[in-house]
């Protein structure tokens, strides 16, 4: 006996009302403005450009940037489209091209100035602030943020959504277009190197 | 839950396994299987124990939202950028209606246009708004809009109740004239000069007339209505008098021809007192000191009494009705 006969009456009309309601919503969706787009996914997309960028200025400029692009393109879109996922695909995509940036003229100063360390990237402000029980010394926090930095691009983005957003690894592959294992697997990646680091500063922590 | 490569250590252990239990992402039986092991490798304990340490400081170095401020602030950058660019959609189709071509639009506001339109014109007039809005297919909405014009033109529906969008007006003055000419019920006729009068602005009757010939929504908003103080129908939507005939037709009111082109025959229709309610004979001695804003000219008996008009005590319009 298949499945589908395993269905009774009533089974089949809450499936029938739910497909209606879908049907419906997405209609309702297909009705938005682009101001209201803007308004549904704005939190999400500034928290991840905040996170990611770790500077309110940049996280602001990409903002912009995001919903503008998103705006050239909105009415071409399939009325179907995953709206989220969509506008996250393109706030990464913003992400990758502003790492590529930021090395470029990283090795730019980097030349100029022998190796001297750039300003503005670490905002340590917000690190002393202890909401676990352990403690972080300012040479640690350091340590770790440089090496997120210098992750490549894909590993940082999915621990940024994993770690500093609590995205799930469904979520965290749509935005970044791969797959879930890869999502996870590019966030335990990067914490395997990260625990290299931390393991690092600790034991030079020690020896000194 | 094992990732596609894994990452033996030298007790042969996966590294992956002590991650996912670090994280709290291990499901119960490998959490467990970690657990015990732990207990026995000292290599391995070690190890969850610096990935514990490495989530809780990762936690610690997350950047908290906070407040919204730095959002607010990209969001009104944004909005500034967009106000030049963000164009509402609009739901176009044009109908073949027994009196012509009507193209009618939609925004998510109300209905925003309704326009005659000749066959070789479709493209070109309708380009001309898509500065405006992004044009769309009618669909449904629009459908439902043609439905309730039919009804109108064909006398089964007098108020097409739509909601209207004022977008395509051009003024405050013409939405003020256009906001007086809505007020005219159906099945009467006002003058030019009483929309003026009506308006505050009594020398204004050619900018009525402009603003009247501009209306973005004729048909719902009942242009139609308005006629020169002679009687004459003078013009519609431009060079379209011929329609403002047979929607008046439509309507009850007689439409003559006469040297001076289509008028309505003023000498054979009731004149109403807008505001008092009653009505006369077109020949009443009360009439001479009627100011143009108080006059409606009312094409019979019934449909004055059905608006709730009285007749005039003084030409006793009900004891000598007009032929």
């Amino acid at each position: 006996m298949s499945g589908r006969d395993n269905f009774t009456n009533l089974q089949l009309w809450c499936l029938y009302k739910a497909m209606a309601m879908s049907a419906t919503q997405r209609q309702e969706e297909e009705r938005l403005s682009f101001t209201e787009v803007i308004t549904l996914h704005q939190q999400r997309v500034y928290g991840y450009l905040l996170r990611f960028t770790r500077n309110p200025h940049d996280a602001q400029d990409l903002f912009q940037e995001t919903f503008l692009r998103a705006h050239r393109a909105y009415a071409a879109l399939p009325a179907d489209a995953d709206l989220r996922a969509w506008l996250m695909r393109i706030a990464v995509n913003l992400t990758k091209n502003y790492v590529r940036d930021r090395q470029r003229r990283a090795r730019v100063l980097v030349d100029e100035e022998k190796g001297h360390n750039l300003d503005g990237v670490l905002d340590l402000e917000d690190a002393g602030r202890d909401t676990e029980s352990t403690m972080i010394s300012r040479e640690t926090a350091r340590a770790l943020l440089a090496s997120i930095e210098t992750l490549p691009f894909h590993q940082r983005a999915a621990l940024v959504q994993r770690q500093f957003e609590g995205l799930d690894y469904p979520t965290i592959a749509t935005n970044l277009g791969c797959s879930q294992e890869s999502a996870r697997a590019h966030v335990y990646q990067a914490l395997r190197k990260l625990r290299l680091v931390l393991e690092h500063a600790d034991s030079a922590a020690k020896g000194v | 839950m094992r990732n596609t490569r894994t990452h033996r250590l030298p007790c042969g252990f996966n590294e992956n396994d002590l991650i996912a239990e670090a994280l709290g992402e291990a499901l119960s039986s490998l959490s467990q299987q970690v657990r015990t092991h732990v207990v026995a490798c000292r290599s391995c304990a070690a190890l969850l124990e610096q990935y514990r340490h490495l989530r809780s400081h990762l936690h610690s170095l997350s950047v908290s939202a906070g407040d919204d401020r730095g959002l607010f602030a990209a969001r009104h950058a944004l909005d500034a950028r967009l106000a030049g660019k963000i164009r509402p959609r609009l739901l176009i189709d044009v109908w073949r209606s027994p009196v012509g071509d009507i193209r009618l639009g939609k925004t998510d506001k109300g209905v925003v246009l309704v326009e005659f339109v000749k066959p070789e014109e479709y493209d070109t007039s309708a380009a001309r708004w898509q500065n405006a809005f992004t044009l769309e297919s009618g669909g449904s909405e629009v459908a439902d809009l043609i439905h309730n014009l039919e009804d109108y033109l064909n006398g089964k529906r007098r108020d097409l109740g739509w909601i209207v969008d004022e977008s395509l007006m051009r003024s405050d003055f013409q939405r003020e004239v256009l906001r007086a000419t809505a007020e005219v019920p159906y099945g009467t006729v006002v003058t030019y000069q009483g929309i003026a009068e009506t308006i505050g602005q009594p020398k204004a009757v050619r900018a009525v007339a402009q603003a009247l010939r501009y209306n973005p929504v004729p048909i719902h908003i009942p242009c139609h209505r308005i006629i020169g103080s002679d009687g004459s129908l003078t013009g519609y939507a431009g060079n379209l008098v011929g329609i403002k005939k047979q929607i008046l037709t439509v309507e009850g009111i007689p439409v003559v021809e006469t040297a001076k082109g289509l008028a309505i025959p003023k000498a054979r229709m009731y004149v109403g007192w807008r505001h008092d309610r009653w009505f006369c004979r077109p020949d009443c001695s009360t009439l001479k000191d009627q100011p143009a804003a108080d006059r409606a000219f009312i094409p019979s008996r019934a449909r004055a009494e059905e608006m709730g008009y009285q007749p005039c005590d003084e030409c006793k319009p009900h004891v000598h009705p007009l032929a």
